[in-house]
């Protein structure tokens, strides 16, 4: 059994069409997997679903077993499951403390909160020094670090990063997939990444989806599967228009 | 120089009772883009309950501002979850709200018009004409007991929402829902508890006005208008903005009536309205919104 599992989603937002029009996937237990796809493919959208932001329309997202239907956001999230969306969202007049602070918000424990404050620091040292500044003063690589920072606090089972290097200057990025390859192999975590940058995304990563017009397209190892063909199809578009050839 | 401090105090001392009332209306934004256009029938509403305790069993309107929150805070929550849940989800549920609040408005008017008729009312504590001298300046006594107990709520309501646990999530809330939501804030629980809040200190508010102005139900067009200026001014969901607004506005506005004439003090928050939409957009301390 996969710790989260995907059948048939169908999902989109307010009266709008559907974004995601059948999507099944596997997530394991302990592997880096990466989303890929082009613009529009619906790699977001299904992040929120399974995160509990937006309802699916059909189908069905299991988390070690056990359906999420109907399950509020915090509910979800005090099962194990976390989401870093990829404009940061940190609380903007909060200071750097309150903000992972807040990411602790379903732990009530103080103790709890400030060891892992402790150890989650160590991990973004940063974040010490500016520890008592407001969120929206940070730099932009600082608020992605906090964002994943906030995430930790939860110690979450699962955690889902929309876009990690959106915005970020090159070398900034690299550190962020640094801590990324690290919360994947030093401390096992099931990561679930989604990435414009397909490369730097496959190479933290075990698995991929391949994700186009709100369907799974293929998956396969990570190392792998920028040598399949279908790939340089999809990206140039052919796939899209033809979806019935390689479907 | 005597007279312009003494306008200056009588000023402050209605900027606190208007940011009481004021700041129910901004959390509710804040928290829930709601914009509550019945905020100041209900504060008639909490007059009238002040009043009929006050006539019924000779509790001072300032003992019956805390009977009058925990009984609107509840008022308020029951009347969220009747009416609020069919208009989440909307797109534009701010503009919705808009409609519904100004439906409850009417409603709240009509039916205490009703029950209360449209005479003019007001509780008559006996502190109500006496006033304290400060040296050559004089303090009226029901003003100043209205700004202590404004400055008590609102240190109470600052201590709620940076202390308690529940009030991080309700500041997290206002700052950025969605954020709130991937922390896990149940943003719907938020909600019912923030609309009780704003309804509990209209209640309040609703008590001091009891004494401090005479009023009867349609008297809350006049004050909606003035709070909507206030918090505008003040930066649409922020607190502090509604606060400093209200007190700059209430001073301005005594002097205008102290030196132009009573008539033209409203027009102070109007065209405050104006300019700062011209000017400010955003509020003095609201956040630019970007497109």
């Amino acid at each position: 059994m996969a710790l989260l599992e995907l059948r048939g989603i169908r999902a989109g937002y307010g009266i709008g069409p559907d974004i995601l029009t059948d999507v099944s996937l596997d997530v394991e237990a302990g592997r880096t997997h990466c989303i890929i796809g082009p613009n529009g493919a619906g790699k977001s959208t299904l992040l929120k679903v399974i995160s509990g932001l937006l309802p699916p329309r059909a189908g069905e997202v299991l988390f070690e077993g056990q359906s999420l239907e109907g399950r509020r956001p915090d509910v979800i999230l005090a099962c194990g499951v976390c989401f870093v969306p990829q404009d940061r969202n940190l609380f903007p007049e909060m200071s750097v403390r309150e903000n992972l602070v807040m990411g602790a918000y379903l732990v009530r424990d103080r103790a709890v909160i400030s060891e892992r404050m402790d150890r989650v620091v160590e991990m973004f040292p940063i974040l010490a020094a500016r520890s008592s500044q407001l969120a929206q003063t940070l730099s932009g690589g600082e608020q992605q670090q906090l964002s994943l920072a906030r995430a930790l606090m939860i110690e979450p089972k699962v955690m889902m990063i929309d876009e990690p290097s959106l915005g970020l200057a090159p070398q900034v990025t690299t550190q962020i997939f640094d801590v990324i390859r690290r919360l994947g192999t030093e401390m096992g975590m099931t990561l679930l990444l989604v990435e414009q940058n397909v490369r730097m995304g496959l190479a933290v990563s075990d698995w991929s989806f391949v994700l186009d017009l709100g369907s799974k397209r293929f998956e396969g190892p990570a190392d792998a599967i920028l040598d399949d063909p279908r790939i340089r199809d999809l990206y140039l578009g052919r796939l899209a228009k033809r979806p019935e050839e390689t479907g | 120089m005597n007279q312009i401090i003494q306008v200056t105090i009588l000023g402050v001392l209605l900027g606190g009772v208007y940011a009481l009332m004021a700041s129910g209306l901004t959390i509710l934004f804040g928290v829930m883009r709601v914009v509550n256009i019945a905020h100041a029938a209900f504060i008639v509403l909490g007059a009238f309950f002040t009043y009929f305790l006050w006539e019924s069993t000779g509790l001072d309107p300032l003992l019956g501002m805390f009977v009058a929150l925990p009984v609107f805070f509840i008022f308020g929550a029951i009347l969220y979850r009747l009416l609020f849940p069919r208009l989440e989800g909307s797109p534009r549920f701010s503009e919705m709200t808009v409609l519904l609040t100004f439906g409850l408005a009417f409603m709240t008017e009509g039916l205490m018009t009703y029950f209360f008729t449209g005479i003019f009312r007001q509780t008559t504590p006996s502190y109500l004409t006496e006033a304290f001298r400060i040296g050559p300046f004089f303090i009226p006594a029901a003003q100043f007991y209205a700004l202590l107990a404004s400055v008590v709520l609102l240190t109470g309501l600052w201590a709620f929402l940076n202390y308690t646990h529940i009030g991080y999530g309700v500041r997290a809330t206002m700052q950025n829902r969605m954020a709130a939501q991937i922390v896990g804030v149940d943003v719907r629980r938020v909600s019912i508890i923030s609309f009780g809040l704003g309804m509990a200190l209209a209640g309040a508010a609703g008590a001091l006005v009891s004494f401090l102005f005479p009023f009867f139900p349609a008297r809350h067009w006049q004050w909606i208008a003035i709070l909507l200026s206030l918090i505008v001014l003040g930066g649409l969901g922020s607190l502090k903005g509604a606060i400093v607004g209200a007190i700059v506005l209430a001073v301005i506005s005594a002097f205008v009536s102290q030196y132009i004439g009573p008539v033209w003090s409203p027009m102070v928050f109007y065209g405050a309205l104006f300019l700062i939409l011209l000017v400010r957009p955003q509020g003095l301390f609201g956040k630019q919104v970007r497109v």
